[in-house]
């Protein structure tokens, strides 16, 4: 082939192949713009603190994908969640408690879109269907209101 | 973003998903804050001003479409959970940057892949794959190619030329930012991936 001279030339030349064959796809754009509608400022937010996939995979430990559940903790101030997600091919199963320990009406938003679950009076909780991809659960409790960062489950 | 003439190279029209861009009068922090109050309009003109880098970075993680898709998802989310943090609007791109770059190598090591995480893209593998609408628009062996030549570069290059190639290219302080990289060291990988890239092509029959 010919393979111009000049480093501008080419990168010219890869540039005007990659945005032909490799753009952002159309689906991806619109996930991107639809996105705004996740917006919930008036809840605190519950940032990952743990994560026992990470920690395993650091420890270069060999699992196989859903044999053992994956653990994550998510806190904001006094607030926490402790989750215990178990993934399946296309669904995972959520079972969680709230903390401080309390009732509270549970929500967990993912790609099929939004499963409500009442936590007991211990702040736990169980939903099965979740779709795999990207999760994140809220709570509400005392009137205010916290959701987790999305993650994948 | 503007051009800061290193190598901003123009071939032709932008393809249509570029079009949209509103470079000219884009200001991130304006942008920002008006999305934090919900504005729709100001939230898709950073999705325009950043997307194909979003996207660019997570394919340089060398990640199947399906998988860059969830990765660029993951970051626009963590974006829109904190888009009224973000105060200067010049740090914009380097923050979705190093977000992209977050979930990709979170991904990478969640789906435990064989590669240790620094070695990621580092395999070659010309037999990466294209679908459908994407294989259509490779016009001839020139383009299949220079295609597969790109496909054997290590992630690093990859990242490195796919935000060199933008449209606009941004300047190298805000390539540094992006790829956390010296802004010293720019230039030379840049002639050092090209001179690989060069060479893949040379030895392709």
């Amino acid at each position: 082939m010919n393979i111009p001279a000049s480093d501008d030339e080419l990168l010219g030349m890869l540039g005007d192949l990659l945005r032909r064959v490799d753009p952002m796809p159309e689906m991806v754009r619109e996930a991107a713009t639809a996105s705004l509608a996740w917006r919930d400022p008036d809840s605190a937010l519950a940032m990952l603190i743990s994560d026992s996939a990470a920690e395993q995979a650091d420890k270069q430990l060999t699992t196989v994908r859903g044999a053992a559940p994956r653990l994550l903790t998510f806190e904001v101030g006094d607030r926490a969640v402790d989750l215990e997600v178990t993934s399946e091919a296309r669904q995972a199963r959520v079972v969680g408690q709230i903390m401080p320990n309390a009732t509270a009406t549970v929500t967990i938003q993912h790609g099929d879109g939004t499963s409500e679950v009442e936590a007991d009076a211990l702040g736990r909780f169980v939903v099965n269907d979740v779709a795999s991809g990207l999760v994140r659960v809220c709570w509400s409790n005392d009137g205010s209101r916290v959701c987790t960062e999305w993650f994948f489950a | 973003m503007i051009d800061s003439g290193c190598g901003g190279h123009r071939t032709g029209a932008p393809g249509p998903l570029l079009t949209s861009r509103t470079v000219a009068d884009f200001e991130p922090a304006a942008a920002l804050a008006l999305a934090a109050g919900g504005d729709q309009q100001a939230w898709d003109s950073i999705v325009s001003a950043y997307g194909e880098m979003v996207w660019g970075i997570a394919r340089g993680y060398r990640l199947s479409g399906p998988d860059a898709a969830d990765v660029v998802q993951a970051t626009w989310l963590k974006l829109v959970e904190h888009v009224g943090d973000i105060r200067e609007g010049d740090r914009l791109g380097a923050w979705l940057a190093t977000t992209t770059r977050r979930e990709a190598l979170g991904l990478l090591r969640r789906s435990k892949r064989d590669i240790p995480v620094e070695d990621a893209g580092l395999t070659e593998a010309d037999d990466r794959e294209i679908d459908g609408p994407e294989q259509r628009a490779m016009r001839n062996d020139e383009d299949r190619m220079l295609w597969k030549a790109f496909g054997r570069l290590n992630g690093p290059c990859q990242r490195l030329l796919r935000v060199l190639m933008l449209d606009p290219a941004p300047p190298y302080v805000e390539v540094a930012a992006v790829l956390d990289m010296p802004v010293g060291s720019i230039g030379p990988t840049r002639a050092r991936c090209l001179s690989t890239l060069r060479g893949f092509l040379k030895d392709t029959p």
